[in-house]
């Protein structure tokens, strides 16, 4: 009897013991890692078990500091890029005021919709903020004009003509030109000038003013 | 130099990517700077295309030689709705996304060969070829 007794209560021992391991094993595996793992005073598998799972554990809260470190860098980094971006976007279509209701707005870079959208609202908002009469348009800078590029073009200088500006596109290239010519685009309606000093000389004399030299007193 | 160009084409940001690199191969093959920006413009129409009608596709630009001439071929593949009438849609001023509707006769004219395989629901297979000027 006294056996079986013995046994009952090793059984329970046991039990208890594979307990205390599995409900630390559990809390670490749902991503719990304070709990701590009790070393017991006896030296049996049950304690080597216990340091070991105990090693274990510190090791993936190092791992784990590691790597929450990391994601804080890359969210970081992809949030400094976020701000860069959008930096970029306000700098890549500014509206100037050259002369009294005379903008110049210098397109550098590739135009896609999301862009074009952005370069016709500034548009807009810059004639209706400098009553703008007359703005020149400098394409120099756009790499490709395809006839996407030039239907966001078209579309942008109808918008403002609808709040009655003039609008001239400077700074098409001879391959552009002729490009723009296989395309069949048609810019039949748009004034174009060569370079912006000339789209500047046209706002000017469109305006009824003259550059003169300054005369000797 | 056998330098192959292979892009997939999902986005406006592929469009200029895939444009600014075949005009790199033409820049490198030797194509003068009009022919340059000729080939950057037909590969941006071909992709845009891809872009706006098919959503994804793939542009490849290669160089070729036949006989003695060298010259540079842009291909643009999708697997998109495809053409029903191709002579229609090569005619200027013909669009069905609201555009210029010139870009694919135009990108015709400014190359010196141009095929369109294409049926309704088969995708689109664009082969066009720039030769080389040597004799200038």
């Amino acid at each position: 009897m006294t056996e079986k007794t013995d046994l009952d209560q090793y059984k329970e021992f046991v039990r208890e013991r594979l307990k205390s391991l599995l409900d630390v094993v559990q809390s670490v595996a749902s991503g719990d890692f304070s709990v701590r793992v009790q070393i017991p005073e006896e030296e049996d598998e049950f304690t080597a078990l216990s340091i070991e799972l105990e090693r274990m554990i510190d090791k993936l809260i190092e791992a784990n500091k590691v790597s929450e470190e990391r994601m804080a860098r890359l969210q970081a980094a992809v949030e400094e890029k976020e701000r860069l971006l959008k930096t970029v976007g306000e700098l890549s279509s500014p509206v100037i005021q050259v002369w009294e209701n005379v903008l110049v707005m210098p397109l550098v870079g590739a135009i896609d919709s999301a862009r074009a959208a952005r370069i016709m609202e500034d548009l807009l908002t810059g004639i209706t903020k400098y009553q703008a009469e007359i703005v020149i348009i400098d394409i120099t800078g756009v790499p490709v004009v395809d006839t996407g590029v030039a239907n966001h073009l078209i579309q942008t200088i109808k918008a403002a003509s609808l709040l009655g500006a003039k609008c001239v596109v400077v700074g098409i290239s001879g391959e552009v030109a002729q490009s723009l010519v296989s395309l069949g685009v048609d810019l039949s309606g748009v004034v174009t000038r060569s370079n912006l000093q000339a789209g500047i000389r046209y706002a000017m004399e469109t305006m009824g003013l003259e550059v003169v030299p300054k005369r000797e007193e | 130099m056998t330098e192959t160009i292979q892009l997939r084409v999902t986005t406006e940001a592929d469009v200029y990517v895939a444009a600014h690199q075949v005009k790199a191969l033409a820049r490198q093959m030797g194509f003068n700077e009009a022919d340059q920006t000729r080939v950057e413009t037909v590969t941006s129409e071909l992709a845009r295309n891809i872009v706006l009608y098919a959503g994804e596709g793939t542009v490849k630009a290669q160089p070729v030689t036949r006989g003695r001439r060298r010259g540079l071929e842009i291909q643009a593949l999708d697997h998109g709705p495809g053409i029903a009438d191709i002579e229609l849609a090569m005619k200027d001023g013909y669009t069905t996304s609201g555009g210029l509707g010139s870009g694919l006769g135009g990108a015709k004219r400014m190359m010196d060969e141009f095929h369109i395989e294409s049926a309704p629901g088969q995708g689109t297979k664009v082969t066009a070829t720039k030769w080389l000027n040597t004799q200038h």
